[in-house]
């Protein structure tokens, strides 16, 4: 069995969390970009 | 007459007495075995087991304890404990390929278990073959690849088009 | 762990779930001031911005499955089988473009089916119509049953009252708002949702010693590790298939590329994929460790709600709680929303009624939005299947979609004969093999099957199709 290594493992599930707080970040950002610039609808 | 009536009805209050208990010691006789899977071997091509050993999620007394272990085939011993609780189903994954055999026991809270039977339900994991796998990974892989190529090819031709 | 005992208090579900049901309606009810015209219940007015458009798409893509079956997936298939869910995000990755050709295209255009109408003809619109409203109805029925059970197993409340309560909220607002509601809904949704699982994510891992529960795991449950799982490979592609097959044909993901500003429609949906790439593994890591935290899921449909109770207690049931019916929600109205224009818009206006006026198709589009809030309620009341059987058993159907509208899309020679046998014959082998060889090869084999039909029919053909007949307007 060729198996996926820990470090593999723990890598993935770091990223995963840190990429799922960016897009909140990013999506906050740009909401807040859109209604200074009137651009939402 | 009197007498014979009272004989009758003390008999077969006896009689449904033993029926009672019969009755409640059933499930737990059942509870032994396996409700799912039926029958004494089950085959996996993912390593996934479902094992269920009563009919409700929980014995609903709550007053038994019941302990599945597995052991490969060739395996004696200890075997490793899959589950040890009043739950009465557990999900089983992530088996390697070979066989095995899974046991339940149950007792009483605060009693000792019975020894293993002999019992067992006999799993054999069993991979899907690589020689499907493989070719059906390459179809995959290459239509995925054609499919970004058309959207990709079909962007750039269009792209004077789109500007507009 | 005993699923007779839920996690979280009824009193505290029935109160979420009345707090967020009226939150919902209100705002549905402060933004359906803007809908009045059809364009704007239909479509939001076709000038969504990049922030709403993205979030509208990727909340819309956070269904309850995603946050129910992608633990199944963990706990069945491992490591593998989180990142064959991520693949799920590459259908919005490809849609991107494709959103970008719609809008230059079809400037004042309505559904999927107005494509497929204008474009190969009446038989091939027939046959897509048909694949297009079963899937959705297979969607939508799985949702409103998956919410309900979900409700009930977290907070004991029954089953009917939540699957009932789940529909009404989302008919309601999105009756009352249109797309309006449902896009801005979708987009506070979505930000709940992430936060949710952020939060989770969290706090199982304050739980969870990675490093020892992977070397626990690997003893107990080495397949969840294989880096060479067959059925975890197989899987892979067919998930992906799947997902360009259900983004790519349905009408809740066109009716997004018709709402959202041209300008930037290709970057919202970039970006949404983005935004839900990393979440099936945010989502369904804990499942790979289960077993080596010592929680025993009895029931496999209940996976990700038995761990978070488990692991997190009554606050991470809260959040879950949250979490899920925000994903109920925003996939629910969006399919709501983009069903009921289908049928307004496909079958009674293009079949039955063609001289109807914009105001009457509008209030025709609301006795459909109830309509199939109805329907779906009376499928859903007798709680019958599996999760995941319902999901996958629509794979096959919408991955042999995908050829038809890609080569549509781009090129000239694509045309209906090869358009409506690819479909047929992509569906019945893709049917065959779901039976045949297990799930995990349906869309796959269906996609492969009716690419090879398409390219066959194209080959062959001598059409040379022209571009300006789908601006229905012009014409």
């Amino acid at each position: 069995m060729v198996m996926f290594p820990k470090l593999v493992v723990i890598a993935l599930i770091f990223a995963a969390i840190f990429l799922t707080a960016a897009g909140v970040v990013t999506l906050l950002w740009m909401v807040v970009k859109d209604i200074i610039s009137k651009d939402l609808w | 007459m009197n007498h014979a009536l009272i004989r009758m009805r003390t008999q077969f209050r006896t009689v449904a007495a033993f029926l009672f208990v019969a009755i409640l010691q059933l499930p737990i006789a059942l509870g032994e075995g396996f409700l799912e899977p039926e029958g004494s071997s089950y085959r996996t091509d993912d390593g996934t087991v479902p094992l269920v050993w009563g009919e409700t999620e929980r014995n609903l007394s709550g007053d038994r304890v019941y302990e599945v272990r597995r052991w490969g085939l060739d395996a004696s011993g200890l075997g490793q404990l899959v589950y040890e609780g009043e739950d009465t189903a557990s999900f089983v994954s992530g088996l390697g390929e070979g066989d095995y055999v899974f046991r339940i026991r149950s007792k009483a809270k605060g009693d000792a278990y019975p020894d293993w039977g002999d019992e067992g339900l006999n799993v054999t994991v069993d991979y899907i073959d690589m020689a499907i796998v493989w070719p059906l990974m390459g179809a995959g892989a290459l239509s995925f690849v054609v499919l970004i190529g058309t959207i990709a090819l079909g962007r750039r031709a269009t792209e004077g088009s789109e500007s507009s | 762990m005993n699923q007779e005992e839920t996690i979280l208090d009824p009193n505290v579900g029935w109160a979420l779930l009345l707090a967020f049901g009226i939150l919902w309606v209100g705002l549905g009810l402060y933004w359906g001031r803007k809908s009045k015209s059809l364009d704007g219940f239909m479509l939001a007015g076709r000038n969504v911005g990049i922030a709403f458009g993205s979030a509208t798409a990727m909340a819309t893509w956070v269904t309850s499955n995603t946050i129910m079956v992608v633990p199944q997936f963990g706990l069945k298939m491992g490591v593998w089988g989180l990142l064959a869910f991520t693949t799920a995000s590459f259908g919005l990755f490809l849609f991107a473009p494709m959103a970008a050709r719609i809008r230059n295209l079809m400037p004042r255009g309505f559904t999927s089916g107005d494509f497929i109408r204008l474009r190969y003809g009446k038989v091939a619109w027939s046959v897509f119509l048909g694949i297009s409203l079963f899937y959705s109805m297979a969607w939508l029925v799985s949702m409103a049953m998956a919410g309900g059970i979900v409700l009930e197993a977290l907070a004991g409340i029954n089953y009917k009252y939540g699957m009932s309560m789940i529909l009404l909220v989302c008919v309601l607002y999105t009756l009352v708002g249109g797309l309006y509601a449902v896009i801005g809904t979708d987009f506070i949704q979505s930000v709940v949702i992430l936060i949710g699982i952020i939060a989770v994510a969290i706090a199982a891992l304050s739980r969870i010693d990675l490093g020892n529960a992977y070397e626990t795991s690997v003893q107990t449950q080495p397949a969840l590790f294989d880096a060479l799982l067959p059925v975890a490979l197989l899987s892979l592609f067919n998930n992906m298939f799947f997902g360009f097959g259900e983004v790519f044909h349905n009408n809740v993901w066109w009716s997004r590329a018709f709402a959202i500003r041209k300008k930037v429609v290709a970057k919202a949906f970039s970006l949404a994929g983005l935004l839900w790439l990393p979440i099936p593994l945010a989502v369904g890591f804990s499942a790979l460790f289960s077993n080596s935290l010592g929680i025993n899921i009895t029931d496999i449909d209940m996976t990700g709600p038995l761990i978070a109770g488990e692991l997190l207690g009554s606050a991470g049931a809260v959040v879950l709680f949250v979490v899920i019916f925000c994903s109920l929600g925003s996939s629910i109205d969006s399919l709501l929303a983009a069903t009921s224009d289908l049928l307004a818009e496909d079958v009674y206006k293009k079949m039955f009624n063609p001289g109807v006026s914009d105001a009457r198709l509008r209030s025709i589009s609301t006795v459909i939005i109830v309509g199939l809030g109805l329907v779906t309620w009376l499928i859903c009341l007798p709680r019958i299947g599996n999760l995941m059987s319902v999901l996958f058993f629509a794979g096959p159907f919408v991955g042999s979609a995908v050829w038809p509208v890609v080569t549509g899309l781009y090129w000239k020679r694509s045309n209906e004969l090869g358009a409506v046998l690819s479909m047929l014959c992509g569906s019945a082998v893709g049917l065959y093999s779901y039976f045949e060889y297990g799930w995990y090869t349906a869309s796959l084999v269906a996609t492969i099957v009716s690419m090879l039909i398409t390219f066959g029919s194209i080959a062959l053909s001598k059409t040379h199709f022209q571009w300006s007949k789908l601006n229905e307007e012009k014409l």
